[in-house]
C-alpha cells in the first residue's frame, strides 16, 4: 500500500479540494480525472502563470502525486457512501425481518396459550373422567358387596329357615301337649280335689293358676316371634332374590312388599322425624316375566329417595293421596299403585311421595349416571341410571319422572307383561 | 497450458471500477485471453463495462452477470464490486453462446444454446460453465436443456444471477450484451483438467417423508399430509425462508438442499421454494449451526482439489449462495478466507454469490441444482 493509501483520508469535495491546493489565482478547480489532462494549464502556460514555488511542485510531479491522492480519497469516499447505504438497507432489511419474527413469535406465543388451555381443559377432563371411574370403581365395589351381602342373606335366611321352621312347627305341637297336660292336671283335681300337702305346697309354690293361664300366652308370644322371624326371613329371601336370578315369572308385589320390610326401620318415628305413611293401591296383577332381584333393586332405589326427599324437609305436600293428622296438617306420606294396562298387556308400577317438589333443571338430569343432589359422600348419583338401565335396557320397559306442588313425585315404571329375556 | 488472471475492484463508480479491474488483469497477464467471466454488483453501468473489456480484449468469449455479493483472491469478500476472470490457453478451446428469453421454452433454449457452442468446438466438451436467470423461470428446465445435449460426464457448473435479494431484475453477460431472462453458457473443450465438489453443512434430521403431490417448486403433500404438518410435527410452527428440506431423489443416496422461500398457502398447506423438486423424491428436514455452514468450504474445497486430477490448478471458481451470506451475515466474509486457506493463496480465484447453484453432487455424475450449497471448482491444464 502506498504512502499515500496509508494516511487517513480526509473527505473533501472538490472544490475544497481545488481551494487548498490553488496556491495561485490561475490554478483554478480542474477536471483531475487521469484521462485528461487540465484543461487549462499546460506545461508552458504553468511556467508563465505560476510562481517559482508551483513550477517546482511540478517538476516534481507533486501535482501527479496529489492527483492520485485525490483520486484516492475520492474513491474511498466513494466505496464509503456505498457501503452506507448498503448499510443502511440491510438495516431495513432487519429491522423488516424483526418485525416478521416478531410477529411469528407472537403468533406462536399465541397458541401455545391457546393449546396449553387446551391441555388445560383437557386435563381437567380427565381429571373429571379418573373421578367418575373411580367413583365408578367405587359404586362397583360396593355393587359387589351388596352383592355379596345378598349371598350372605339368603345364606343366613336359609339357616335360619330350618331352625325357625321346626320351631314354629313344634310351639304348635307344644301348645297342644301343654293343653292336654293341663286337661289331664285339671281332671285330677277334680276327680281328686283333697290333694297330699306336698302336692298343695307345691301348687302354691309355683303359682299353678297363674302358671296354667301364663303359660299359653308364652306359647301364643313365641308363636308370633317365630311368625315374624319366618316373615322377615322371606322378605330377605324374596328381597336378594338370590335363589331366583333368572328371568322368570314374579310377583311384583312380593318383591314390593319385602322391599318396605327392609326399610321398615326407615318408616318409623325414631326421632329423626314423623312416621312415614305408606298407602298400598295394589291391582290386579299376574305374575310378570322379569329379574325379579334387579326388579327389586329399583323399587329400594326409588323408595330409599322418596323417604329421604321427605326426612330432607318438613315442607310436606298436600295432594290428594297425602295423608292428613287430626289437625288436618299434612304427613310425610309414600304411596305405591300397581295397574294393569287396559290391553292387558303393559304393568304400571307408581311410587310417590309428598316432597319438595323436584325443580325441572334437576329432573333433566335424574337419569344421568354419577347425577346427585345430596352431599359428598350421601350418595354416587348411580342408584337412579342403574334402575333406568334395569328398566329400559334389560325389561325394555320405561322409567319416567313427574314432579308439581300439586300432585308431589311419582317414580312410573311401565314394564311389559310378558317379554322374552332380555340379556 | 492455462492462464488465469483475476482484477476485482470495488470502486462503485463504473468508469474506474472497470479502469481499475483492467488495469490489475493486464499488470497479470502474459497473453492474450481467449475467454472472460465478469461478476458484476448490480448497480454498475454494466454497458459500459462490456465495451471497456471488449474494447481492451476484442472477440473475447465473455460471459457473466450479477450478483449478490463477489469473492476473489484480490479482494476476497465484497459487495458492490466488480470481478472479472480471463482465462489464456493455446490449447483449450472457449466458446460462449446465449440462449434469450429462456422463460419462453427453458428446455429447448438452453438446449439450442448448447449445441450452438457445442457446434462451434473443435473437440467434446470437457466444462460448461453458465450463469443463467433466476427470476423468471426454473433453473432446473434450464439444466434439463443442458442435459439433453451434453453427455452426463461434462459438468455443468455455475450458478443463477443475483440482484442483492431485491428478486426484482438480474442481469446476464455475453459478449457485449446485457441481458435480461437468458442463458449465457461459456463451453470449454481441450486439455482442461477439473476437479469440483459441493457441501453445504446442514444435516438432515427427523422422520423422512415422500413427495406426493407437487408442481415445479410448490410442494402440496408429503406422505400424502399438507408439508406445513409435516414441519408442524417437528415443532416448526410456519414455514420460513429457514424452512430447508433436504431431497433425495428415488434411488439416490446423496440429496441437495431445498429452501422455502417464505410463500405457503394456510388453506392448503402448501409450500413454495427456490427451486423445483421431483415426484416421489424423499425429504427430510435439516439443521446446522453457523460454524457448520462454514466448516462445510474447507469440506468442499479440500475435496475438489484432491479430486482435480493434475498437479496444481491455474484458477479457483466459487459460487456460493445468496440465503448462505444471509445467514452468515457478518461471517460470511469468512467463506472465501476459508477456501483460500485450503488452496494456493497464491492462486487466482473467483467466485459469487447466487440465487442457485449449479454442480453435480458426486464426480461425473449429473448437475443438479442447489440451494444454500458451497460450490468449489478447479481449473488447470496438462
Amino acid at each position: 500500500m502506498s504512502s499515500i493509501e496509508q494516511s487517513s483520508p480526509k473527505l473533501l469535495s472538490k472544490t475544497e479540494i481545488s481551494t487548498s491546493t490553488a496556491n495561485s489565482e490561475d490554478l483554478a478547480a480542474t477536471d483531475l480525472s487521469p484521462s485528461s489532462p487540465p484543461a487549462n494549464v499546460s506545461p508552458h502556460n504553468v511556467s508563465d502563470a505560476l510562481p517559482s514555488c508551483h513550477e517546482k511542485a511540478l517538476e516534481t510531479g507533486q501535482l501527479d502525486q496529489n492527483a492520485q491522492h485525490i483520486r484516492a480519497i475520492e474513491k474511498e469516499n466513494r466505496i464509503l457512501k456505498k457501503r452506507l447505504k448498503r448499510s443502511e438497507n440491510d438495516r431495513i432489511y432487519l429491522e423488516r425481518n424483526y418485525e416478521v419474527r416478531e410477529s411469528m413469535l407472537n403468533q406462536v406465543v399465541q397458541e401455545l396459550e391457546k393449546a396449553q388451555v387446551a391441555k388445560e381443559q383437557q386435563n381437567q377432563e380427565l381429571n373429571e373422567a379418573l373421578h367418575k371411574l373411580r367413583m365408578m370403581q367405587t359404586k362397583l365395589v360396593e355393587a359387589e358387596k351388596m352383592s355379596a351381602l345378598g349371598v350372605l342373606v339368603a345364606g343366613v335366611a336359609h339357616e335360619i329357615n330350618n331352625p325357625i321352621s321346626f320351631i314354629h312347627g313344634n310351639v304348635d305341637i307344644a301348645n297342644a301337649y301343654l293343653g292336654d297336660l293341663v286337661a289331664l292336671i285339671q281332671l285330677y283335681q277334680h276327680h281328686y280335689p283333697d290333694a297330699h300337702a306336698d302336692i298343695v305346697k307345691k301348687q302354691q309354690d309355683i303359682d299353678f293358676e297363674f302358671l296354667v293361664d301364663d303359660v299359653f300366652d308364652l306359647l301364643q308370644s313365641m308363636q308370633v316371634g317365630s311368625d315374624r322371624i319366618r316373615e322377615i326371613v322371606l322378605s330377605l329371601r324374596t328381597f336378594s332374590r338370590h335363589d331366583e336370578s333368572a328371568f322368570k315369572d314374579a310377583d311384583i308385589h312380593e318383591g314390593l312388599d319385602s322391599t318396605l320390610m327392609i326399610l321398615q326401620h326407615k318408616l318409623k318415628d325414631s326421632g329423626h322425624g314423623a312416621a312415614i305413611h305408606i298407602c298400598k293401591d295394589y291391582g290386579d296383577l299376574p305374575p310378570i316375566s322379569c329379574f325379579a332381584g334387579q326388579l327389586n333393586q329399583v323399587f329400594m332405589n326409588i323408595l330409599s329417595n322418596a323417604i329421604d326427599a321427605l326426612r330432607d324437609s318438613h315442607d310436606w305436600l298436600t295432594t290428594e293421596k297425602t295423608l292428613l293428622n287430626q289437625e288436618g296438617h299434612p304427613q310425610p306420606t309414600v304411596w305405591i299403585e300397581t295397574r294393569l294396562s287396559d290391553q292387558k298387556n303393559l304393568v304400571s308400577i307408581t311410587i310417590g311421595n309428598n316432597g319438595v317438589p323436584i325443580p325441572e333443571t334437576v329432573r333433566d338430569r335424574l337419569f344421568e349416571p354419577f347425577f346427585t343432589t345430596k352431599g359428598i359422600g350421601k350418595g354416587t348419583g348411580l342408584g337412579l341410571s342403574i334402575s333406568y338401565q334395569i328398566i329400559v335396557d334389560r325389561h325394555h320397559g320405561q322409567l319416567a319422572c313427574t314432579s308439581s306442588s300439586q300432585r308431589g313425585t311419582e317414580f312410573v315404571i311401565d314394564i311389559p307383561l310378558h317379554v322374552s329375556s332380555c340379556d | 497450458m492455462l492462464e488465469v488472471v483475476v482484477g476485482h475492484s470495488d470502486d462503485p463508480d463504473s468508469q474506474f471500477a472497470i479502469e481499475d479491474v483492467l488495469r490489475q488483469c493486464q499488470e497479470s497477464l502474459n497473453h492474450i485471453p481467449k475467454a472472460g467471466l465478469l461478476l458484476s454488483a448490480i448497480d454498475y453501468d454494466h454497458d459500459l463495462i462490456l465495451k471497456q473489456i471488449h474494447h481492451t480484449f476484442p472477440g473475447i468469449q465473455l460471459i457473466g452477470g450479477t450478483t449478490d455479493g463477489e469473492m476473489s483472491s484480490e479482494l476476497a469478500f465484497q459487495q458492490d464490486s466488480l470481478v472479472l476472470m480471463l482465462f489464456c490457453s493455446d490449447d483449450i478451446e472457449f466458446i460462449a453462446s446465449v440462449g434469450q428469453n429462456v422463460s419462453a421454452d427453458p428446455v429447448a433454449i438452453t438446449y439450442q444454446a448448447a449445441e450452438t457452442a457445442k457446434s462451434k468446438l473443435s473437440s467434446v466438451p470437457k466444462l460448461c460453465l453458465t450463469v443463467p436467470e433466476s427470476l423468471t423461470t426454473s433453473g432446473v428446465l434450464i439444466l434439463e436443456g443442458l442435459h439433453q445435449s451434453l453427455s452426463e460426464h461434462v459438468p455443468i457448473l455455475g450458478g443463477t444471477t443475483g440482484d442483492q435479494r431485491n428478486f426484482n431484475c438480474t442481469a446476464q453477460f455475453f459478449q457485449t450484451e446485457v441481458l435480461h431472462d437468458s442463458v449465457p453458457l461459456l463451453m470449454m473443450s481441450g486439455n482442461l483438467l477439473v476437479g469440483y465438489s459441493v457441501s453445504n453443512g446442514w444435516i438432515p434430521m427427523g422422520q423422512p417423508g415422500v413427495v406426493t403431490k407437487v408442481e415445479g417448486n410448490i410442494l402440496y403433500e408429503i406422505d400424502g399430509r399438507p408439508p406445513i404438518e409435516f414441519c408442524q410435527a417437528l415443532g416448526m410452527e410456519r414455514p420460513t425462508p429457514e424452512y430447508r428440506m433436504a431431497v433425495f431423489e428415488p434411488g439416490d443416496s446423496h440429496w441437495y438442499l431445498r429452501t422455502a422461500n417464505g410463500n405457503y398457502d394456510a388453506q392448503t398447506g402448501s409450500i413454495a421454494f427456490f427451486a423445483d423438486i421431483p415426484l416421489n423424491a424423499k425429504v427430510q428436514l435439516v439443521r446446522a449451526t453457523r460454524h457448520d455452514i462454514l466448516q462445510a468450504i474447507e469440506h468442499s474445497t479440500q475435496t475438489a482439489l484432491k479430486r482435480y486430477p493434475g498437479n496444481q490448478p491455474s484458477a479457483g471458481l466459487f459460487f456460493s449462495c445468496a440465503n448462505r451470506r444471509q445467514v452468515l451475515g457478518t461471517r460470511a466474509k469468512e467463506e472465501v478466507q476459508i477456501a483460500t486457506a485450503v488452496m494456493n493463496s497464491s492462486l487466482p480465484s473467483c467466485g459469487f454469490y447466487t440465487y442457485g447453484e449449479i454442480a453435480p453432487l458426486t464426480p461425473k455424475g449429473q448437475s443438479r441444482f442447489h440451494n444454500e450449497t458451497f460450490i468449489s471448482v478447479f481449473l488447470g491444464a496438462q
